[in-house]
């Protein structure tokens, strides 16, 4: 089915455009002049209304006290600012006057200032030369003592420096001799203990090859009673002997 | 009746001493009826018939408080006794002991304690230390210097 309009439908499409709107045009048109009418008959009636009302007099009435009351107020108030201007005015003018007499009385009292400050800086300058020439005496004479406790000092330092050095060397040298004769003494400790374990070794290689020696020399091991027989003998030798005390 | 006390070491109369001491204590505590058993009871039989007869033969009863100060006697006894030092290369048997004993009492003509010292090193023979000298009858020694004489003489 085509859906496109044809000429013919697009024709009454635009004549009922047109009706349409024409029709909106002739509406609007007699509803305003419609309120037209209602506005006019309306003031015509208030008017009426007014004229007969007896409250308008007074209200004119009231109209002009509250008009007498503004301008008089308005009056009064250009008078304040009137005062208020005169009054600022002279405040101004006074304060100018006294700015001028501050001013004045300060340049006379710096330039009064001035001179005494001049007074008194010469006078400060004199005593400060005065003191100082009397520190530079005073100085060049302390620096000369100075320099003779300086000298004395620093001979007396060198020579105590001397006495202290000599002190140190003695006591470095009895700490050194402290120390070789520890070192000494631990060495020959050293040495002695070496010695004696060097003797200890000796002995018991030397006890080694006597008891060999012995075996050989004997021939034989020794039996229990050999060793009893033997130490018989020899207890026998010394009880015997001369010089075994019985006393 | 002599009662010889049968102690030859040092050691034997460190031992004997202790007993005696706990003998001492113990019949501090004791009443008088049993002294003997108490003795019996710390010491050998020989030391504790030593102690009576020695109780005895100073005429005293043997009363605890006698036996008592009488074991005190010997015990000060024991310990000043003389001492002779001795090295040996083994301990010696008791028997043995008893005639080294014998023979150094009969030489000296009194009792000595013998502190014997043990020295395998010298092999054999005897050291004896008495009054200060010193004899040296060790084995080690003696061969020490037959081997000497041998190397210095070849004989």
């Amino acid at each position: 089915m085509n859906t496109l309009p044809t000429p013919t439908n697009l024709y009454y499409l635009l004549i009922f455009v047109f009706l349409a709107s024409l029709t909106t045009l002739v509406l609007i048109l007699t509803y305003s002049f419609y309120t037209w009418i209602v506005s006019r008959r309306k003031n015509v009636i208030y008017k009426q209304l007014y004229e007969l009302d007896p409250r308008a007099d007074a209200y004119n009435e009231a109209l002009k006290i509250i008009e007498a009351a503004r301008t008089k107020s308005l009056s009064l108030l250009k008078e304040a600012h009137l005062e208020k201007q005169s009054v600022e005015d002279s405040a101004l003018r006074i304060e100018k006057e006294l700015k001028a007499l501050f001013e004045t009385k300060a340049r006379q009292m710096r330039k009064k200032q001035q001179k005494s400050l001049e007074l008194i800086t010469n006078d400060f300058l004199d005593q400060y030369k005065n003191l100082l020439e009397s520190e530079k005496r005073q100085t060049s004479k302390s620096i000369v003592e100075a320099t003779d406790i300086i000298r004395q000092k620093l001979l007396d330092e060198v020579k105590e420096f001397s006495n202290v050095l000599a002190n140190q060397s003695y006591r470095s040298q009895a700490a050194i001799q402290k120390k070789i004769n520890e070192e000494y003494e631990s060495a020959k400790k050293e040495v002695d203990e070496y010695k004696k374990h060097a003797k200890e070794r000796i002995e018991s290689a030397v006890s080694g090859i006597i008891r060999r020696a012995t075996l050989e020399l004997i021939g034989k091991n020794m039996t229990q009673e050999d060793h009893e027989a033997l130490i018989t003998k020899s207890l026998d030798n010394i009880l015997q002997s001369s010089e075994f005390s019985t006393v | 009746m002599t009662y010889k006390l049968d102690v030859m070491t040092t050691a034997h109369a460190g031992i004997l001493i202790e007993d005696i001491e706990k003998c001492i204590s113990e019949l501090y505590k004791a009443d008088d009826t049993a002294p003997k058993s108490i003795m019996e009871k710390h010491l050998p039989q020989v030391i504790v018939d030593y102690a009576l007869m020695g109780v005895a033969s100073n005429n005293k009863e043997q009363t605890t408080e006698n036996i008592r100060e009488y074991l005190s006697q010997l015990k000060d006894k024991l310990k000043n006794m003389e001492v002779m030092h001795m090295d040996l290369a083994f301990y010696p048997r008791a028997k043995f002991l008893q005639e080294i004993y014998e023979k150094i009492s009969i030489k000296l003509g009194y009792q000595v304690l013998l502190d014997i010292n043990i020295n395998e090193l010298m092999l054999g023979g005897i050291t004896l230390e008495h009054q200060g000298k010193y004899f040296d009858y060790s084995l080690k020694t003696q061969v020490n210097k037959f081997v000497d004489d041998y190397l210095n003489h070849g004989t």
